[in-house]
């Protein structure tokens, strides 16, 4: 999807004629979008509620009609069949995107989590499910690090949070990271005081820092 | 002393990575480390007393060197142990039956923790239970596949009817349908 398909399909939208089935088919759009930024760039994004709650729900329909017609199929209705297989297909892969969409999510949750809790902008981009698997998941090591052997060691050993002495204890995202986009727009980005100018439709690896706010607006897409 | 049995556990660590399933917990390799610790502490509470005299080069020295010690023991402890909860967790997300010579690898309190991990993950499914998040993380291609059996399973309920699962015998099924059998190892993709 290039940039001139969003415009056309802003312009749609705007339309009166702008129906249920193409709204349908922007949100999976739009969740293979989230899903392939969550997996490509270092840092955890915003969690996107609205649209994975949407689509749930038609998930849910989805599944309640292919359960209805295969009772109906038991009893000689077999045209439907073919109708069935397509629509299961269709479910396994959104299915499946928003498994891998999520799980990728707790990854970084676990991996980054010290990170995460200091730092209230990161802590928004968490949903509430999400927050409180990260709480609990830190207390249950906690736990297990403080039985283990960190209750036996001096107290002013016994932090996991120290940032001190050379080597800090937090894992952050690394920012740096190269990642590969495709301009959208024109725009001039920096790098090691160094001017890089993206043209349209080009592509480019860049350091993931230098794209971030590029990335947010949409005027660059990760691939 | 000063880290050599530190040394010794980060190596079991490494040698843990390559391995499938978790090796027996190093209660007694801990145990020394914790008690290395304590001791380079006590080392390090005289030196700071002694050290009132000012500018003891060799003293500040000795004092740093404890300090170095008691840190990198420390970090070789957690790194030992995150490890280990990795793959525990790794475990609780596969899903899959925990084998009782695993079990037996594990500390009791790694048990414990294994079986709070697992509560927590299925509360966190809970919400999303439509989209199986357990589920292979494998794109899917076909809906329906060929699949083999491996072991007697029975018999299985589908949507598409009655399948009798016995040894050898070939099944062209909904994928969905046998998920849990295929990672189980009952059944085998072809």
């Amino acid at each position: 999807m290039n940039f001139d398909d969003i415009l056309k399909e802003f312009e749609a939208s705007k339309r009166p004629g702008y129906n249920e089935d193409e709204r349908r088919a922007e949100d999976v759009r739009l969740l293979v979008d989230a899903w392939v930024k969550e997996r490509t760039v270092p840092e955890l994004l915003p969690y996107e509620q609205e649209l994975i709650d949407r689509i749930l729900i038609r998930i849910r329909k989805q599944i309640e009609l292919i359960e209805m017609n295969s009772i109906e199929l038991q009893t000689h209705e077999r045209e439907i069949k073919l109708r069935l297989v397509v629509i299961e297909s269709e479910l396994d892969r959104v299915q499946f995107i928003i498994r891998s969409y999520t799980r990728t999510r707790l990854q970084k949750i676990d991996k980054y989590s010290l990170y995460i809790r200091s730092n209230d902008k990161e802590t928004a981009k968490l949903s509430n499910n999400e927050f409180a698997y990260m709480e609990r998941h830190l207390e249950l090591l906690l736990e297990l690090y403080n039985s283990q052997f960190m209750k036996n060691l001096p107290e002013s050993l016994q932090a996991i949070d120290e940032t001190g002495g050379g080597v800090s204890m937090i894992d952050e995202p690394d920012l740096d990271r190269p990642v590969f986009v495709q301009a959208t727009a024109e725009n001039v980005v920096e790098v090691d005081d160094e001017e890089i100018e993206l043209t349209k439709n080009g592509i480019y690896v860049v350091r993931y820092r230098a794209v971030k706010d590029l990335v947010e607006t949409g005027d660059v897409r990760v691939l | 002393m000063y880290g050599d049995l530190a040394h010794k556990l980060a190596l079991e660590a490494k040698r843990t990575q390559s391995l499938d399933k978790l090796p027996l917990y190093q209660d007694t390799l801990v145990r020394a480390i914790v008690r290395e610790i304590r001791d380079l502490q006590k080392e390090a509470d005289v030196l700071t007393e002694h050290a009132s005299q000012d500018d003891d080069r060799v003293n500040q020295a000795q004092l740093f060197v404890c300090h170095l010690c008691m840190r990198r023991n420390k970090r070789c402890l957690l790194a030992y142990q995150r490890l280990r909860a990795e793959r525990l967790d790794e475990l609780v997300w596969a899903n899959n039956e925990i084998s009782k010579e695993q079990m037996d690898n594990l500390s009791p309190q790694e048990q414990e923790y294994l079986k709070k991990y697992n509560d927590l993950v299925s509360e966190f499914k809970g919400p999303l239970e439509k989209v199986d998040l357990g589920g292979t993380l494998e794109p899917p291609e076909d809906v329906f596949i060929d699949v083999r059996v491996l072991k007697d399973a029975g018999e299985i309920q589908t949507e598409y009817g009655v399948f009798n699962l016995t040894k050898d015998s070939q099944f062209f099924v909904r994928q969905a349908d046998v998920e849990r059998l295929i990672q189980q190892g009952y059944l085998k993709k072809l």
